[in-house]
């Protein structure tokens, strides 16, 4: 909007300019034009950093205009003209400097300004021809009149003339005849001095001529009216006083010439000033055509170096970029050609930046990545050959990549990478390269052919470390597997014992048992009571190491065997229990009390056992109550584990003796005082630790006592 | 009706089991005829009827009472073979044998005996069982008459 109303002032000033070279002296118009200009400059911000001087060039071009004028008309209106002339070319210098400056030296503006300028002169030269014409036209109709006037005049004295003669005939003759021409003549007279009065109004003094001589001639009418009208034989002697007349005939006469000579003058002046201004007209149109061309010449080589050397400039920076290289300095000036040089630049310093990213990336990784040609060389190398090979990237351009490639490996190397250059995609080849200083690396390679560039790219990873790593895994994983078979053999070793001992060690046991007792059978009458009571100690011991064997076998298979893993309800197992004690109870008075039992994660035949062996405990060790009391339940314990107890009141123990309680084969108490083999409470431990919980147990001798037992709580959902 | 107590094949290779085996048989009145193999070749041999005992007496055993741990063949491998005949197929075997191991269990069911008893060490129990064992296989137990035509002799 702004550059609108620019426009459009700059627009009226500029017409006014030009009207005033015109000469049409529009002065208000143009004084107008300049203070809507001044008022714009000093609303608008400032559009450069340099404020526009424009409004105080106007400024000062507009009295400098008027005083031209004013002075120019003290000396020649040509000279006024002149002088409004140069100052209206100044001003419209100025103006377009203005513009040029305000609208920000577009190359569009600049382009404008070349042509506007011989523009400018041409309107002018038009203005000045048309002024010309008007003069020119002026001054002919001017010569006209001025013809008109002298014919007139010469008129006017012919027929004062004639009128002379006609009185002096008249007088002479007497013939009416005479004194109609003389009447004739008189008016015609009359009439041509009103003419020559209406000719010669617009000058003053060609007025008072005028006047005068239509003075003279009504004088000299009225005496000869006169004289005519004296009808008298004082005629010839009238006739004889004509010459006296005749002199204010001469008068009349003499300032009808002067009239005359003056008219003449008049137009003399007339057509000289016409000149003169044909010569004014010439010598301005050469001047301007000479400044028009110099101006113009001037601005097409101010645009040439401007705009065009510029363009060559962006047009070789251009090349330079597009071929990668260093561009030229940047362009000076604030138009668009200074801003795309400016983009370019920035372009530029945008790819070299991004560019030296990349090589940034390139380089800084530890592995190495280069481009090998179908001739297996290295093309480009990044920097990490430095580190990972020994040898700068300069070093290995050109090289056969199979030169490092350790000797072993040089035959795989070269037939991999011929499947690559086929088309294979290579993950992970190694192979061992020899570094500068002549140590060794073992690389993994992964590559590909890139039919488009024509080149195999190759990345290479240091695996020296990882393939030590690897060797050691291996060798652990050997130690692993012997120790695990070793751990197998022993096993089946234990297997096999256990088999034979089961087997083996049962078969004698059995017959010393039964023979003792056929023994007693077909001997027994004949031997002491001490004798049978040998016997029978014989039997009892080899019943007694049967369940020993077997207690110890089940204890050892215990600890071998995989443990299951499910949610076991020891409720249905403590209830199922004590149906199955049923048979030891009979006869006696046990009061159970079972209380609500949680659900626990465990192998559900170990824990079966767990319970039937504290149970049967309870059992066993309140055999010698009238009334036993066994109770069994959950108590708090740990957050992540849950308590059971075993309580009963049977005979209790020592707590001092407490760590025994659960060794293997360990009893409080005599065989004859309670049978056992002293291996249920070692079972509960081992099985209840090999869940992730512990047994403990809590008593005093004589009062009972309560086994504890925890298991890690069931892991809900 | 007349009860009729048929034979009863015992391998076994310790003396001392066989004896205290009779004994028990003995006690209960089941050791009418009992034929004692004392490894696993004559137990076939016997119930091939080759070898020392081409001139038995035609007819399958009611029962054969089979150790497991025998010399030349064992247990499982004569189970094995008398299994896998059809024409000794339905021969009930029972093992009796000291070993609880659950592998030899397992073994002698896949090989389709008909039961396991381990030999208690208590000579009590022991009599028991074999009491129990004679009267159920030798004379509740009924098994199909073959046709003796079949086996031939010599």
């Amino acid at each position: 909007m702004q550059r609108r109303i620019s426009a459009i002032c700059m627009l009226v000033v500029l017409a006014a300019a030009l009207a005033v070279i015109a000469g049409w002296h529009l002065r208000v118009e143009f004084l107008v034009g300049i203070m809507i200009y001044y008022v714009w400059q000093m609303a608008s911000p400032p559009l450069t950093v340099i404020p526009s001087r424009t409004p105080l060039f106007a400024t000062v071009a507009a009295p400098f205009l008027f005083t031209g004028h004013s002075v120019g008309l003290a000396l020649s209106p040509v000279t006024a003209h002149s002088l409004e002339f140069i100052a209206g070319i100044v001003f419209i210098v100025l103006l377009a400097i203005g513009f040029y400056r305000i609208t920000g030296s577009k190359v569009a503006v600049k382009g404008l300004i070349l042509i506007s300028v011989p523009l400018v002169f041409v309107l002018m030269f038009v203005a000045l021809v048309v002024q010309m014409k008007t003069e020119t036209e002026r001054a002919q109709r001017l010569s006209i009149h001025a013809k008109n006037v002298s014919a007139q005049g010469n008129s006017l004295l012919r027929d004062v003339t004639e009128a002379e003669t006609s009185l002096q005939w008249f007088l002479m003759t007497r013939n009416p005849k005479a004194h109609n021409d003389f009447d004739n003549a008189a008016q015609r007279i009359q009439g041509s001095v009103e003419t020559l009065k209406t000719l010669v109004r617009r000058n003053k003094e060609q007025s008072a001529r005028a006047d005068r001589l239509a003075v003279d001639a009504m004088q000299e009418l009225a005496t000869m009216e006169s004289m005519a009208q004296s009808e008298s034989a004082a005629a010839p002697a009238q006739a004889a006083k004509l010459p006296v007349e005749r002199q204010s005939m001469a008068d009349l006469r003499a300032h009808l010439d002067d009239f005359l000579s003056a008219e003449e003058k008049l137009d003399a002046s007339r057509q000289e000033s016409l000149r003169v201004s044909w010569q004014h007209f010439n010598w301005l149109l050469a001047a301007g055509a000479s400044a028009d061309v110099l101006l113009t010449l001037a601005l097409l080589f101010l645009f040439s170096r401007g705009i065009t050397r510029r363009i060559k400039r962006l047009e070789d920076n251009a090349q330079l970029f597009a071929a990668g290289q260093e561009m030229g300095e940047r362009m000076e000036g604030s138009d668009e050609l200074a801003h795309l040089d400016g983009v370019f630049h920035h372009m530029a310093a945008s790819l070299d930046n991004l560019s030296r990213q990349q090589q940034a990336v390139m380089d800084n990784t530890l592995d190495v990545i280069c481009s090998i040609d179908s001739k297996g060389r290295f093309v480009k190398v990044n920097q990490a050959a430095l580190k990972l090979w020994g040898y700068q990237p300069s070093e290995l351009v050109g090289r056969p990549c199979l030169d490092l490639v350790v000797p072993d490996d040089r035959e795989r190397t070269r037939k991999t990478a011929e499947d690559i250059i086929a088309g294979l995609e290579v993950r992970d080849f190694q192979n061992s390269y020899t570094r500068k200083d002549g140590s060794i690396v073992c690389l993994m390679w992964s590559a590909s052919w890139s039919e488009k560039e024509h080149l195999m790219f190759a990345v290479a990873r240091d695996i020296t470390e990882h393939k030590e790593k690897e060797e050691r895994i291996r060798l652990l994983n050997e130690d692993l597997q012997r120790h695990a078979h070793r751990l197998e053999q022993t096993n089946q070793e234990l297997e096999s014992f256990t088999y034979s001992v089961s087997h083996d060690l049962r078969a004698p046991l059995r017959h010393i048992d039964g023979f003792a007792e056929l023994l007693d059978k077909s001997s027994g009458s004949v031997l002491s009571d001490n004798g049978r009571r040998y016997l029978k100690t014989i039997s009892e011991s080899a019943r007694q190491m049967g369940r020993l064997i077997d207690d110890l076998l089940a204890f050892s298979r215990m600890g071998r065997k995989e443990m299951l893993d499910g949610c076991v309800d020891l409720n249905e197992i403590v209830s199922e229990t004590r149906d199955s004690l049923v048979t030891e109870t009979e006869g006696r008075s046990i009061h159970w009390k079972i209380g609500q039992l949680p659900l626990v994660k465990g192998d559900p035949v170990m824990l079966r056992q767990v319970v039937v062996n504290l149970m049967s405990n309870a059992v066993k060790y309140t055999g010698k109550k009238t009334d036993a009391d066994i109770e069994v339940g959950s108590a708090n314990g740990q957050p992540d584990k849950v308590v059971i107890f075993v309580k009963d009141n049977g005979v209790g123990f020592d707590m001092k003796y407490s760590h025994k309680l659960f060794g293997v084969f360990q009893r409080l108490h005599r065989p004859d005082e309670f049978k056992g083999t002293g291996i249920g409470l070692a079972s509960v431990r081992r099985i209840v630790r090999r869940h992730g919980g512990d047994a403990w147990a809590e008593g005093a001798l004589g009062e009972g006592a309560t086994f504890y037992f925890s298991l890690p709580k069931e892991q809900k959902g | 009706m007349v009860r009729d107590v048929k034979r009863i094949l015992l391998a076994e290779d310790n003396p001392n089991d066989v004896e205290l085996t009779l004994v028990a048989l003995a006690e209960n009145n089941l050791a009418n005829e009992v034929i004692v193999t004392r490894d696993g070749e004559e137990v076939l041999d016997y119930l091939y009827s080759r070898g020392k005992y081409k001139m038995r007496e035609p007819g399958n055993p009611a029962v054969v009472l089979l150790d497991l741990k025998m010399p030349k063949l064992d247990g499982l491998e004569v189970l094995k073979q008398v299994k896998s005949d059809p024409e000794l197929k339905s021969v009930p075997i029972v093992i009796l044998t000291s070993s609880r191991e659950e592998r030899d269990i397992v073994e002698s069911y896949a090989l389709g005996v008909n039961a396991y008893i381990v030999k208690p060490v208590d000579f009590h129990e022991f009599v028991d069982a074999i009491k129990e064992l004679g009267l159920f296989w030798g004379i509740m137990n009924l098994t199909p008459n073959l046709n003796d035509g079949r086996r031939t002799r010599g």
